[in-house]
C-alpha cells in the first residue's frame, strides 16, 4: 500500500508541475473575499458520512450550517481555524487547527477504553488468531474525538495544491495526520465545480488509537491488532448551481479508499468509504 | 372682444409652446454628452502585499461625433494617451499603480465634458483574502 501511495503521490506532483506552467496571474473574483467579511449559510438536504465500522452507524446529514470569516490573518472556515503566516495571490502558509474525523465514527466520548464485543463468530480461525484479512469483527467501543493542529500550505494555479500536516494537541492519541490534495475548479455555464484528488496519511499512533485492539474477550481470549500508519487515497467532486445570488443547489461526493492498516482491523468492515450530500443552500 | 381674447389666448399658448420647446432644448443640451461610452478593463487589480499593480489596461470609448479623446491618469496634467479624431476607439496601455486610481477621458472639443472610471488596486491580506476552497463542500 505504501508503494502504491508513493507512486500516486509522485504522479500527482508530476501532473501538478506540468499544469503549474500555465498558471493565470489574476485570480477569479469568486476565489477571494473582502478582509473582515463574514459568510454564514445553511443547507437543507440529505447526505451521509459512511462509517467504516462494524456496527455501521452511518452519520446522516440533513441541515448543515456553514460559517466563514476571513480577517487580516485569522480565518475560520467551518471547523478549520487558521492563521496565515504568509499569504500571496498564488500561495499561502497557515497555522491551522481542525478536528480529526475518525473520532466521529465511534460512539460516545470520554472513555478511551475499547469495549470490544463479539458480533460475528469466525469458523476457520483459532481463538486469538488475527489473520491478515480478518473476518473477525468486533463492535467498536467509545473513543474520544481528537483535535489536530499544524501547518498548511496552499498553492493556487490552474490546478491548486493543498497540503497540511497536523499533530494531535488534545492528548488523545498523540498521532499525526497529513493530507495532500490537488484540485481543479471549472465553470460550465452557471454551474461551478471542483474535482479533488488526494492522499491522506494517518500515523501509527492515530490508527492504533482508533482502529487498534488490545483487549481480552471471553470467546477469543487475547485479541491484539496493532495497525501501522495508513495511506488513504481520495477523490471528491463539489458542485454549486446558483439559483439567485443568495441561494444555490450544492452537492458534494467523496470516495476514499482505506489502507489495509485500517480495513484489516476487526473493528472495520469497509475497505472504502462513500460520503455525499445534496442540498439547497441559503446564504445570509 | 372675442377677437382680443382669442389673440391673447393664442399668444399665451404660443408662449407656453416656445417655453416648453426651449426648456426641452436646454435639457437635451445639458444631458447630451459627447462621450457616450468610456470603459476600462480590468476594473480591479489584485496584488501581493508589497507589490504594485503592473497591468495592461484596455480602454474603450465611443463618441457622439468625431473628436480627439485624451486619457488622463489620476491628478496628472499630462495625458496618458490621445487618440486620432474618430467616433470610437480602443487602446491597451501598460500602467503601474500603487493605489486605486481614476482614469479620466476628455474630448478636446468639449473639455468640460469628461468621464472618469476607477481601477481598484486590492492587496492580498489588506483588502482581500484568498479562499482556500473554490466551491462549497462539507467534506
Amino acid at each position: 500500500m505504501k508503494m502504491y501511495a508513493r507512486r500516486l503521490l509522485l504522479c500527482l506532483l508530476g501532473a501538478y508541475s506540468l499544469m503549474q506552467s500555465a498558471a493565470a496571474s489574476q485570480p477569479n473574483s469568486d476565489d477571494m473575499v473582502p478582509v473582515g467579511s463574514w459568510n454564514i449559510s445553511f443547507s437543507l438536504g440529505y447526505g451521509q458520512l459512511e462509517s467504516p465500522l462494524v456496527d455501521k452507524n452511518d452519520v446522516s446529514l440533513y441541515v448543515l450550517p456553514a460559517i466563514q470569516y476571513y480577517g487580516e490573518r485569522f480565518y475560520l472556515d467551518n471547523l478549520t481555524l487558521g492563521y496565515s503566516l504568509v499569504e500571496r495571490i498564488d500561495w499561502s502558509i497557515d497555522l491551522i487547527g481542525r478536528p480529526n474525523q475518525d473520532g466521529l465514527y465511534f460512539p460516545g466520548n470520554g472513555n478511551p477504553i475499547v469495549r470490544a464485543l463479539v458480533s460475528d463468530i469466525p469458523s476457520t480461525h483459532e481463538p486469538g488468531e488475527i489473520p491478515e484479512l480478518a473476518p473477525l469483527q468486533i463492535e467498536p467501543g467509545e473513543k474520544n474525538l481528537s483535535y489536530m493542529a499544524g501547518v498548511r500550505s496552499h498553492l493556487r494555479s490552474m490546478v491548486d495544491m493543498d497540503f497540511y500536516f497536523t499533530h494531535d494537541i488534545s492528548g488523545v492519541h498523540q498521532g499525526n495526520e497529513a493530507e495532500f490534495v490537488l484540485s481543479k475548479s471549472f465553470v460550465f455555464t452557471t454551474l461551478r465545480g471542483e474535482v479533488e484528488v488526494g492522499l491522506n496519511y494517518k500515523s501509527h499512533k492515530l490508527t492504533h488509537y482508533y482502529y487498534g485492539i488490545d483487549t481480552q474477550n471471553w470467546m477469543y481470549g487475547d485479541i491484539h491488532y496493532n495497525p501501522k500508519a495508513a495511506w488513504n487515497p481520495l477523490i471528491q467532486l463539489n458542485l454549486s448551481y446558483p439559483v439567485n445570488p443568495k441561494q444555490d443547489v450544492v452537492a458534494a461526493i467523496k470516495y476514499q479508499w482505506l489502507d489495509g492498516a485500517i480495513h484489516n482491523s476487526p473493528l472495520v468492515i469497509k475497505d472504502s468509504l462513500w460520503s455525499f450530500y445534496l442540498g439547497w443552500r441559503w446564504t445570509l | 372682444m372675442d377677437t382680443v381674447v382669442k389673440n391673447v389666448m393664442r399668444c399665451i399658448f404660443m408662449g407656453l409652446m416656445l417655453l416648453i420647446i426651449s426648456a426641452g432644448g436646454h435639457a437635451n443640451e445639458s444631458q447630451a454628452s459627447i462621450i457616450e461610452v468610456f470603459s476600462i478593463r480590468p476594473g480591479t487589480c489584485v496584488v501581493n502585499p508589497q507589490a504594485d499593480c503592473d497591468s495592461n489596461v484596455e480602454f474603450y470609448w465611443q463618441l457622439s461625433r468625431k473628436d480627439i479623446l485624451c486619457i488622463y491618469q489620476g491628478e496628472e496634467k499630462e495625458h496618458l494617451y490621445c487618440s486620432n479624431e474618430s467616433r470610437q476607439g480602443q487602446v491597451a496601455l501598460s500602467v503601474k499603480l500603487a493605489v486605486t486610481t481614476w482614469f479620466t477621458a476628455i474630448a478636446t472639443k468639449a473639455p468640460e465634458d469628461k468621464i472618469t472610471k476607477q481601477l481598484s488596486v486590492l492587496r492580498v491580506g489588506q483588502d482581500v483574502r484568498m479562499l482556500r476552497r473554490h466551491v462549497w463542500s462539507i467534506f
